[in-house]
């Protein structure tokens, strides 16, 4: 009789403690709907580059704040618009995410055949930028920007620039500099900033257009002789922006995410949300900082304005490269 | 693809011509589409077409002079290779619509067929099959759960 | 003696398991075309950021130095090269293979990765700054140079006639060109199609070029796939001791070729292992045999190729500049730890740098009981697996991996319709290891030749730029003296019959 009273009194706890642990899981599952399983972060280049560290920062804090985690993968070609001109075939449930860049969603666009549009691919978020540096290594003869232009001046042309492709941030980059200074360079693009930054070290071209990014990673060296932002750079205290030097050029290669267009609004704000908290988080913010890149938080509700703002910016820069040509 | 000896044969100048023809065509291809490029980016295309022009004219100069030589065709069952072909075009065309493990596993079961020589038997038949099976099995769950490759899900199942 | 501790770390139980562990997946990942180093490295690098930074290092360049091993097994088995790095193995592999000296083939790529890995990462223990100076020495104008090298070494590759090898590198220098120019930035040859932004994917041409070929010979004919061997006779080790041991200086000379080539950061194992394999070929007094099944050639081309992981560090170590793609992931990996390129490798992060380069060393030596071991098994399986299961089965693979590459559907298509034009192209004379020349070679010649335009026009003398730097002076040299080797060589052995046939008559 014993025996069975406490049968039943061990049976009564079990069946107390797992409803109790069912109504929690519910009212957990109730509190963060999503993600309920692992997000897929599509990445539309190859691994290595610094759309993919930057991911791969991200992956950890992801799984902290959502318990779940985030896979990292690869579909590169075209500079990225082998994904972008695909995404929006993809599943819109929230668990396909893919990394966007500016300015290629907006340069890519105005070339024929890149199979998208930049109204066509539906950001939620821009969470950082590398700001554009010229760069030269430390032993160059150009101390100053002016040392820079002044040599540019003197004979137009004969200054060369390396950068990473055609039509791209450091393409741009150049272009907004040398309206803005009046000179004449010549840029010689890499495929990749690998490839530019083994020109600048090995003395084939006077300078490169790089980023902050850059200059952080070769600082033995290298050195900027001005980066494209609104203050000075943590890392590079004593490198004058170009805004302090009478040029106004902010700006580099911005990143965001994209989720396929059919994907709920809701499900996208929870997104926003969420990488909006990692980007808040003080040891991401710590080892993003030490890289060279600038968080900037343009979340879902202000992506539009952001976008509309570049891509004016970029359009400019556009118009005056084909009136170049 | 084994290479036999060299011996002339009678349809050897008419398959240089040919080749030497095609090339031109490639090589004229080439140059049409380049016309708009620009200037840095039509350098190099334009070169290789101006001598993949040369080489074909070459080719064909060369196999009307009779000097250029060509392996006999090794023989074969024509039938069997062109029923590959087939199947592995259609497959890589359907891995989007069907999925990739419909299409595939359909393309194996057909190429498994074609493959065989000899008589078939029931027991055969099973072996094949599950052997088969599980080895696209095996690679599916590498890739798919391990790689975490997103491997396309088509209308009908994973 | 410091960095001699630094190295030992590399033999702590945790280390040496993951370095059997790194070299075991690394040598299926890369016998499986398609599934690439950079793939595995790739996948990996979530898992080490638990690690410390020198095993997680460790892992990482065990895969790395395995994957480029076990390309090999496919390029020998079933003539498909597993990496880029293996194209040359196929040479003389496959026809080994068919011979029935699978076995043996086998085994001779198993000592002469080892000795290459051991060659390529002493060069990084001991010349790393050094030779990370000679990388920066190279400008565009010696990448184009160097490129057109590459190019000459067509005419020793290709069998029968030079004029269609020469064909068959100009389609592939076309097909490197559809895509987004680097250069220009214009879409070229895609004809509207979103798809072909992205250009040819090196390595599902190469799976395409030289899979199905072998998949449509398979199917022509009830006849086996390779001669299977006579008796049970195990790996034949003392056979492959032997021939290594004839052949060492032919495996010293591929090793340094294959290190010097990967310092240049873009250039890669395929250059250097056919750079050394047509070096090999020209020094050889068998150089007939080259292509029908010479045991020198797979030495040459193994050695090379995994001399090239050692040398791949170089650059990326000390420059920061990955020498190839998987060092690529690796430096992304170091970067997400908070860990620096540079000097400091050598100083502050000395511990790390010198447990990693340790634990390469271990990797490579581990290759050989664990290569051998793989090696085994993979050409009995290879061998007495009916047709009909191995037609689908490559096949399988063949789609599924080059799919993973971009995880693009239609560089399937692609990569079935280069394959399907390379069997034509073949039975008619070319044969794909041009075009996968052209197609590799392409945009290093492209791109170095607009760069040096560039650059003499801004300088003044476009000639200057080309012809006036001593480095790429001395590559012209070599690419002459290249190309008109096979003319004198041909004359020496005419003149040379003469002369015999004079004796005999007499």
């Amino acid at each position: 009789m014993r025996q069975r009273n406490t049968i039943h009194a061990c049976l009564k706890a079990a069946s107390a403690m797992a409803a109790a642990l069912l109504f929690s899981t519910t009212l957990q599952a109730q509190e963060s709907q999503f993600p309920e399983r692992d997000v897929q972060y599509i990445i539309p280049f190859g691994p290595g580059g610094e759309s993919d560290i930057s991911a791969r920062l991200q992956q950890k804090y992801f799984q902290q704040i959502t318990g779940n985690q985030l896979i990292i993968q690869y579909m590169a070609g075209g500079g990225g618009a082998v994904g972008w001109s695909q995404l929006n075939e993809m599943d819109g449930d929230g668990y396909t995410i893919m990394g966007t860049n500016l300015p290629h969603i907006i340069l890519q666009p105005m070339q024929q055949g890149a199979g998208y549009q930049t109204e066509d691919i539906k950001n939620f978020i821009f969470f950082h930028y590398s700001p554009d540096a010229l760069l030269v290594t430390n032993d160059s003869p150009y101390k100053t920007l002016d040392d820079f232009i002044a040599a540019a001046k003197k004979t137009p042309g004969a200054v060369t620039v390396s950068g990473s492709g055609t039509y791209s941030a450091n393409d741009i980059a150049n272009q907004r500099f040398e309206a803005l200074a009046d000179i004449t360079t010549t840029y010689i693009p890499f495929k990749g900033t690998g490839a530019s930054v083994a020109a600048l070290l090995g003395d084939q071209v006077q300078a490169e257009w790089g980023y902050t990014t850059t200059a952080a990673n070769h600082s033995d060296k290298m050195r900027p002789l001005a980066v494209a932002t609104d203050e000075r750079h943590p890392l590079f205290p004593d490198v004058p922006t170009f805004k302090e030097l009478g040029y106004d050029m902010t700006g580099g290669a911005y990143r965001g995410i994209a989720v396929p267009r059919s994907t709920p609004d809701d499900v996208t704000r929870e997104l926003s949300e969420i990488f909006s908290d990692i980007n808040a988080n003080p040891e991401f913010r710590k080892s993003m900082e030490a890289l060279g890149f600038v968080l900037i938080d343009e979340d879902v509700d202000q992506v539009e304005d952001f976008l509309a703002e570049q891509q004016r910016q970029y359009q400019r820069v556009a118009e005056r490269m084909d009136a170049g040509q | 693809m084994n290479s036999r000896p060299d011996v002339h044969s009678s349809g050897s100048a008419g398959v240089s011509i040919a080749l030497g023809l095609a090339t031109v065509v490639l090589a004229a291809g080439a140059l049409w589409f380049a016309r708009d490029m620009s200037m840095l980016a039509a350098i190099f295309p334009r070169t290789i077409g101006v001598l993949l022009l040369i080489f074909g004219c070459c080719l064909v100069v060369q196999a009307l002079r009779g000097r250029e030589r060509v392996s006999p065709q090794a023989p074969g069952h024509w039938g069997r290779q062109l029923a590959l072909v087939v199947i592995v075009l259609a497959w890589s065309l359907t891995l989007k619509w069907l999925g990739f493990l419909a299409s595939s596993v359909l393309a194996c079961v057909l190429l498994m067929g074609i493959a065989h020589f000899h008589a078939w038997s029931a027991r055969r038949v099973v072996v094949y099959l599950v052997t088969l099976l599980l080895i696209i099995a095996g690679f599916y769950g590498l890739f798919a759960g391990l790689l975490n490759v997103p491997l396309p899900r088509g209308r009908f199942w994973g | 003696m410091e960095t001699l501790g630094f190295m030992l770390a590399a033999l702590s139980p945790f280390n040496l398991l993951l370095a059997v562990a790194g070299v075991a997946a690394g040598i299926i990942i890369g016998s499986l075309p398609g599934l690439s180093a950079t793939m595995a490295v790739a996948v990996l690098v979530p898992v080490t950021f638990g690690m410390p930074t020198e095993s997680a290092l460790i892992l990482l360049g065990a895969i790395y130095t395995g994957a480029i091993y076990g390309g090999s097994y496919a390029a020998i088995l079933v003539n498909t090269p597993g990496t880029p790095s293996a194209i040359a193995t196929t040479f003389d592999g496959y026809p080994m293979a068919r011979r029935g000296d699978g076995d043996l083939a086998v085994t001779l790529s198993t000592l002469s990765s080892v000795i290459g890995g051991l060659v390529g990462g002493l060069a990084l223990f001991c010349l790393a700054p050094l030779l990370a100076l000679v990388a920066l020495k190279f400008g565009p104008v010696e990448y184009f140079w160097l490129a057109i090298f590459g190019l000459t070494l067509i005419s020793s590759l290709s069998e029968g006639s030079t004029l269609k090898g020469f064909i068959g590198a100009g389609i592939g220098l076309l097909l490197s060109t559809v895509g987004v120019a680097v250069v220009g930035g214009d879409t070229r040859y895609t004809f509207g199609s979103q798809f072909l932004l992205g250009g040819v994917e090196t390595i599902s041409a190469l799976i395409g070029l030289y899979c199905i070929p072998v998949l449509i010979e398979l199917v022509a004919t009830p006849s086996e796939h390779l001669k299977p061997p006579e008796a049970s006779r195990g790996v034949r080790f003392r056979e492959g001791v032997t021939l290594m041991f004839k052949g060492k200086w032919n495996a010293l000379r591929s090793a340094i070729i294959g290190t010097i080539v990967a310092i240049l950061p873009g250039a890669g194992g395929s250059i250097a292992s056919l750079v050394s394999y047509s070096e090999a070929r020209r020094a050889s007094p068998r150089s007939e045999q080259f292509g029908k099944g010479e045991p020198d050639g797979i030495i040459a081309t193994e050695t090379a190729n995994n001399a090239t992981v050692g040398g791949g560090f170089i650059p990326t170590f000390v420059l920061g500049i990955p020498g190839t793609p998987p060092d690529a992931v690796i430096l992304g990996a170091l970067l997400v730890q908070g860990f620096r390129t540079g000097p400091e490798m050598f100083t502050t992060n000395a511990s790390v740098t010198y447990t990693f380069m340790g634990g390469l060393l271990v990797a490579t030596v581990l290759m050989l009981p664990i290569g051998l071991l793989i090696g085994r098994y993979a050409f009995k399986s290879i061998v007495s697996v009916p047709k009909a299961i191995l037609v689908p089965t490559i096949a399988f693979m063949t789609v599924i991996g080059t799919y993973a590459i971009r995880n693009n559907p239609f560089d399937v298509v692609v990569m079935v319709v280069l394959g399907v034009a390379g069997w034509l192209l073949a039975r008619w004379g070319i044969k794909p290891s041009p075009i996968v020349l052209g197609l590799i070679l392409g945009p290093i010649a492209e791109q170095g030749f607009v760069q040096g335009y560039l650059m003499g026009n801004a300088t003044g003398s476009v000639a200057g730029v080309f012809f006036g730097r001593p480095l790429s002076l001395g590559i012209i040299a070599l690419t002459v003296l290249f190309a008109l080797y096979p003319l004198w060589s041909a004359r020496r052995k005419r003149t040379h019959g003469e002369v015999v046939a004079h004796e005999q008559s007499t």
